[in-house]
């Protein structure tokens, strides 16, 4: 048998030649008959960090594939133009010695583990490749200590958290010794605490010399190790590439309009620009960035600018500019007392569980995973049943309502679209839940009509919801909540895998309804989501709420934030360290309300400065 | 507590080789099946309870708790074989229920069938309280010689389950709060099913999918055979096991005839079953 050449030192072979080089690479998918790539030209250089951007559905994970020739060799895909890795195509190398030089991590580390041990699954690779098994232990060895899973050799898995997975896969990788990693958003299913371990690991191995390709929408920490950026667009080419700094600096307009993620501080940087503030550096960390507008400050304040050093922490104003939440008489939305709830297995999953959801509420729930979100959510609508405490909702004890008859009240939306679907095209989607009430279909009608326009779904209204995108699907199944007209809706990380463009569209859906005197609650991690849209948010910790407050008053609370494994938005830390310095200029919760404040202190009229720029 | 999973009580049984005890359980499953009596299978239930909390160290608490369900199981086996024997012959009636006869023979075969039902549990629950899944997935490719693509298709769908089981209780409950699951009745519940099933074979596909995309990447299926950093090995504790386990099956089997409890293999019938 061949043996495969899985023991050379990652740094020792092929010294001059660029790792990867990708060279009008064409791919087509036959069962469909869709062109996915169209002429991609690209060069990995060894030690580099790349991150590859673009709005999804442009291919990225099928080039992606190309990579380690898993296109063509094992999935259906045809292939022209050429893939060379270290130097050798992939048309016509195995993919074993392929495994040996790019290492792939995928998305859902539940989707990747093949095995029931750490230890075994770090091995699980080199097993494949036939290492002689005296090698293996120090291997092992060396690949858990590199990712920081030393001590776990005999653990399950599955008793690991999301982020310690996904940093065993990424050793079991690591073990078969390629010099190249290709990571398809490696951090999409972890919390900020652990996506935050994982760019900090990442760091890491850059520094050991390691290329990397990253496709990835988490820019915030990333962003400042990547060295250069390539963008794919809808026509199936490379429509931008260069350094980071420099694509950034001087596309940011062309790969806005794309809709994908930006890190939030170029996105301040950008806002400040339009408004007639140039920066002299372009930066990229929040560091940098308050760097860099303080320069900016001093040099353009129409009075001298007195800085101030007491270091008091001003208050953030309003939240949201969201409608007033009603107070005090009015019966609460949802009001949760003393709740506890243990599965049958004997996890405790709340644990004395309160939480007050005021009427008109834009309510934000957080927390690490297995804090017990979702559980107490359940409960919100009657899927699970108070063992201790009550829940009521709009002034209603719910023990003894059955979930389908709670629906006209509180909507809620699930995680997964797809879970949600109950017919088999979009309009009947949308009329199920009005059909269930006995309504007449002109009725029907006149309330499903608005919703298809609303959510942009008029052209797919005969659609198979199943066939959808994924942007649409989230629409879909936002937009079957709303046909009963509930009060509240309840949403499951309503912008999960969902690019900029959408995650905008879902958020603009959600605070017209909220204008109109809907409450919402949102469950999430993504703390930028919670500064830019909430008014109200709950801390889970535990199976109970650590803390339930306005927004700006968890971001001051540095101890939980840490506790809960959540982080502060950047422009949240710029606008705080600036006004730090200043005395008269607030932080604010996004890109949009700093750029704001800074025109303000520096006496500039961002309207009147847009025009003229 | 999470009944009838591995328990690490590091007992005597853990340190035997996966395939060893499976070999133990088929061999003793085959002896149980020839006989027709109540005393075997109770004997080797006895049995094999005892080398789980002697031999695996395993609380017989633990025990108690992971057998309890399946005692419901059993009792329907002698309920409905004592109601609805399955062979003729000459009987000794007992009661009347209605048309029905219970009568000693079937009592008898009732409790012999469901005996035996709990003494397969019974070596299952040895199994597994006393074997890592991985290990006897492991022990099966190295000692057993199962393809270890297969074996490892064995894994992928055993870690499969409480994912699928979890999606599925999501699915049901996205039904319930659109009032898409239809309340009442067992057909009512098929239809729920058929709708169910969608979604949860859409999940399903696409993260079987996902899984083989990244075995792939890793070089699964790369070469015929695979190497393993661990070898697990056939030692002398488990022949001694193996040994062991066949002379107290003899000497159950003996001792039963001597003292004649059981008269014969399988002549506790007056006739074979008819079917």
């Amino acid at each position: 048998m061949k043996q495969p050449e899985a023991n050379q030192h990652p740094y020792q072979h092929h010294q001059h030649l660029p790792p990867i080089v990708v060279h009008n690479l064409r791919l087509r998918y036959p069962q469909s008959g869709r062109v996915v790539l169209r002429g991609v030209n690209l060069e990995l250089k060894r030690g580099e960090v790349k991150l590859l951007l673009g709005p999804s559905g442009t291919g990225k994970s099928s080039l992606a594939l190309t990579l380690n020739g898993l296109i063509p060799h094992h999935m259906e895909g045809e292939i022209r133009g050429e893939v060379l890795v270290n130097g050798r195509s992939t048309a016509s190398t195995g993919v074993p010695w392929l495994t040996t030089q790019v290492g792939m991590v995928f998305q859902d580390p539940d989707a990747q583990i093949a095995t029931l041990n750490v230890e075994d699954e770090v091995a699980f690779g080199m097993e494949n490749l036939c290492v002689p098994p005296d090698e293996m232990p120090s291997r092992i060895r060396g690949a858990l200590e590199r990712v920081g899973l030393s001590g776990t050799e005999d653990r399950n898995p599955e008793a690991l958290s999301g982020g310690q997975k996904q940093r065993l896969v990424l050793a079991s990788v690591l073990a078969m010794g390629p010099a190249v990693l290709v990571l398809d958003e490696p951090t999409a299913n972890l919390d900020p605490a652990g996506t935050s371990d994982f760019f900090a690991l990442l760091a890491q191995l850059k520094q050991e010399g390691f290329s990397i390709l990253i496709i990835e929408h988490k820019l915030d920490e990333l962003i400042a190790h990547v060295d250069t950026i390539e963008v794919l667009d809808w026509s199936g080419r490379i429509a931008l590439s260069g350094p980071t700094r420099e694509v950034l600096a001087h596309h940011y307009e062309e790969v806005d309009r794309l809709g994908v993620w930006m890190p939030q501080v170029t996105e301040l940087v950008a806002r400040l620009r339009q408004c007639g503030v140039r920066l002299d550096t372009f930066p990229l960390t929040v560091e940098e960035a308050v760097r860099s507008i303080d320069e900016a400050i001093l040099r353009l304040a129409p009075a001298p600018a007195h800085r101030h050093g007491d270091g008091r922490v001003r208050a953030v104003p309003g939240g949201s500019p969201s409608a007033a939440v009603s107070a005090g008489d009015a019966p609460a939305a949802v009001q949760v007392e003393h709740l506890s709830y243990s599965y049958p297995d004997g996890t405790l999953a709340l644990d004395g569980a309160c939480m007050n959801v005021r009427r008109g509420d834009f309510y934000a729930l957080v927390g690490p995973n297995g804090s017990g979100k979702t559980t107490l959510a359940r409960h919100l609508i009657g899927l699970a049943r108070p063992q201790q405490g009550r829940v009521c909702v709009l002034g209603r004890d719910i023990a003894h309502v059955h979930p389908a008859d709670l629906s006209s009240t509180i909507g809620y939306v699930f995680q997964n679209p797809e879970h949600q679907f109950v017919t088999l095209s979009v309009y009947d989607e949308l009329a199920f839940s009005l059909r269930a009430r006995g309504l007449p279909e002109h009725i029907i009608r006149q309330r499903v009509e608005p919703l298809l326009e609303e959510f942009g779904l008029q052209e797919h209204r005969e659609v198979n919801p199943f066939t959808l995108s994924q942007g649409q699907k989230r629409r879909l199944s936002v937009a079957t909540m709303l046909a009963l007209e509930p009060q509240i809706l309840v949403l499951d990380e309503p912008t999960f895998g969902q690019d900029r463009q959408s995650t905008e569209n879902i958020m603009n859906h959600l605070h017209r309804l909220n204008d109109g005197g809907v409450t919402i609650i949102i469950i999430t991690h993504d703390m930028k989501l919670v500064a830019e849209h909430a008014i109200t948010v709950g801390v889970m910790l535990a199976g109970r709420l650590a803390f339930e407050g306005p927004v700006d008053a968890l971001f001051a609370n540095q101890h939980l934030i840490r506790q809960a494994h959540l982080d502060v938005p950047p422009v949240l830390a710029v606008g705080r360290a600036l006004s730090e310095r200043y005395a008269g200029l607030a932080p604010a919760m996004s890109a949009d309300r700093l750029c704001n404040e800074l025109c303000a202190y520096l006496a500039i009229n961002p309207r009147a400065a847009s025009s003229t720029a | 507590m999470r009944v009838f999973s591995y328990q690490p009580t590091g007992g005597f049984l853990h340190s035997l080789n996966p395939s060893i005890k499976v070999l133990v359980i088929i061999l003793t499953a085959v002896a149980v099946t020839f006989v027709l009596d109540i005393a075997t299978p109770l004997a080797f239930l006895i049995a094999s309870l005892m080398t789980t909390v002697v031999l695996g160290r395993v609380p017989v608490r633990y025990v108690v708790r992971s057998m309890a369900p399946f005692l419901y199981v059993a009792l329907s086996f002698v309920v409905i074989n004592t109601l609805f024997p399955r062979y003729t012959g000459s009987i000794t009636p007992i009661a009347r229920i209605g048309p029905l006869t219970v009568s000693i023979e079937g009592l008898q075969l009732g409790l012999s069938i469901g005996l035996r039902v709990l003494f397969l549990i019974s070596t299952s629950l040895m199994l597994v309280t006393t074997t890592r899944p991985g290990d006897l997935v492991l022990s099966l490719v190295q000692q057993a010689r199962l393809p270890y693509k297969l074996a490892y298709a064995i894994l992928a769908a055993y870690r499969f389950v409480p994912i699928l089981a979890g999606e599925y209780a999501n699915i049901r409950a996205a039904g319930l709060v659109r009032g898409g699951r239809v309340r009442g009745g067992v057909l009512a519940e098929l239809r729920n099913l058929r709708r169910e099933a969608i979604p949860l074979l859409a999940g399903a596909i696409r993260r079987s999918e996902r899984m083989a995309v990244a075995m792939d990447s890793r070089a699964f299926g790369a070469y015929p055979t695979r190497t393993y950093h661990r070898h697990l090995t056939v030692t002398a504790a488990d022949w001694l096991f193996l040994t062991g386990a066949l002379a107290v099956s003899a000497g159950i089997f003996v001792l039963l005839v001597y003292t004649g409890l059981i008269s014969g293999v399988g002549l506790q019938l007056d006739q074979p079953p008819t079917r």
